[in-house]
């Protein structure tokens, strides 16, 4: 048997193929994402007679629809779901190499790889603390797209240690520097509240805005340093989302 | 928020304008190339849209046109998106009717009053039938002001003079 039978067998007649491209042959088979679109997965022969599961980067274009691999933790996540579903990637084609007698079992994990990396965008907002900044980064692009913010300013030259993490200077008549502390992150709560007193020492024109991921994990000490050193504090990020647009637009008034 | 067919369409279709420009050229990256851009509504509310643009750089006739809806509480909801040519099913649990059609995914009140707000399902259409005609339908459909598709998107302002319109069965 070919290996087009082979799987015809395995999957015990519910599949098909589909010439796309020459050589290139589209893989009709009852598995689809949740909005009905079939995963798209591809075969073709590779010279050392096994066979090639491939997507040519059709699973990254569509997890681009709303959620892009730009950070270096996002990153290391999407190369875990890889390796541990043992998929390969070349420049965004996910895809696999096996002998026929194994693609019915091969086509199941590579669905099923595909399905995870497609639905990234949930392990950002529901599953993973760690991508707090992320999560923040995102919120301050929807929710104060129009101030246009800067990211990563250092409103100190001499000072570089001093980081503000968005800063909106455009259509505020005081600019805003805003940071984000990712819940028990005692270091950077301390790095922020340094940072306001020497914005202030050096008398710059701002106003301080913390949003914590969650202000109630915070000791009694930091609490209090950072309550004593900023001008609004944001307990979460849901709070920030709920009104954080309004609270900025009146403090850069 | 309850949404209804209405006031998903009127998401859909009320005046918009860029307040963040596409990049001229579309940037190709794994093996598609996107632009994405940003609109504000005209009306009161100042509502605030994403939209993004990819085709597949080795398969053409497969692409995705999207309008997200940024509401206020934070929530990203994708409210239509023109689709190209690729294997879909407008019930996946119905085998015998997946289908290789041009299609529109377009948000329902269930999905979104359900918390379902990325994955909807689609109709088969004949609105149109390659990727400038559906950029040119769909840059129309989300209501983009006049000005701004001719900025932006030249040549994209006017619909073909024949054509078949609707869905397919």
């Amino acid at each position: 048997m070919n290996y087009v039978e082979l799987l015809s067998d395995g999957f015990n007649n519910h599949v098909d193929v589909r010439e796309k491209r020459p050589g290139v042959m589209k893989l009709i088979v009852p598995l689809f994402h949740e909005d009905g679109d079939m995963v798209d997965i591809f075969l073709e022969e590779i010279a050392d007679g096994r066979v090639r599961v491939s997507d040519r980067g059709l699973s990254l274009m569509r997890l681009s629809y709303d959620f892009d691999i730009d950070t270096e933790n996002k990153e290391r996540i999407f190369r875990r779901i890889l390796n541990e579903n043992r998929v390969q990637e070349d420049r965004g084609n996910l895809f696999v190499d096996v002998a026929p007698a194994h693609l019915y079992p091969a086509i199941l994990n590579f669905g099923q790889t595909v399905a995870k990396v497609t639905n990234m965008a949930l392990y950002r907002r529901e599953i993973i603390a760690n991508l707090f900044y992320e999560m923040l980064q995102d919120k301050v692009v929807d929710r104060l797209g129009e101030f246009r913010p800067k990211e990563d300013i250092i409103p100190i030259p001499q000072r570089e240690e001093l980081v503000v993490d968005y800063a909106l200077l455009e259509k505020t008549t005081t600019p805003v520097y805003i940071f984000g502390i990712k819940e028990r992150d005692t270091p950077k709560l301390r790095l922020t509240a340094v940072s306001c007193l020497e914005f202030q020492k050096a008398k710059l024109p701002f106003r301080s805005v913390v949003i914590h991921q969650d202000f109630e994990s915070l000791n009694k000490t930091d609490r209090q340093i950072i309550t004593n050193a900023v001008d609004k504090q944001f307990t979460s990020l849901d709070e920030f989302t709920a009104s954080g647009k309004e609270a900025i637009e009146r403090l850069a008034a | 928020m309850i949404f209804t067919s209405l006031s998903i369409d009127e998401l859909i279709s009320c005046e918009k304008q860029i307040i963040e420009a596409p990049a001229r050229d579309f940037k190709e990256e794994n093996r598609h190339r996107r632009r994405d851009m940003r609109l504000q509504d005209m009306g009161a509310e100042k509502r605030i849209f994403s939209v993004f643009i990819r085709q597949s750089l080795e398969f053409a006739e497969d692409f995705s046109l999207g309008l997200v809806y940024l509401s206020q509480d934070g929530k990203r909801m994708t409210m239509i998106r023109y689709n190209g040519q690729h294997d879909q099913s407008n019930d996946p649990y119905d085998l015998a009717k997946s289908h290789f059609q041009y299609h529109i995914h377009k948000a329902t009140a269930e999905n979104l009053n359900n918390g379902r707000y990325a994955k909807h399902p689609a109709i088969a259409t004949r609105d149109y039938a390659s990727f400038g005609e559906a950029t040119t339908e769909f840059l129309q459909t989300i209501g983009l002001r006049a000005d701004d598709i001719s900025i932006h998107f030249p040549g994209m302002d006017s619909l073909p003079l024949f054509r078949n319109r609707g869905t397919l069965p």
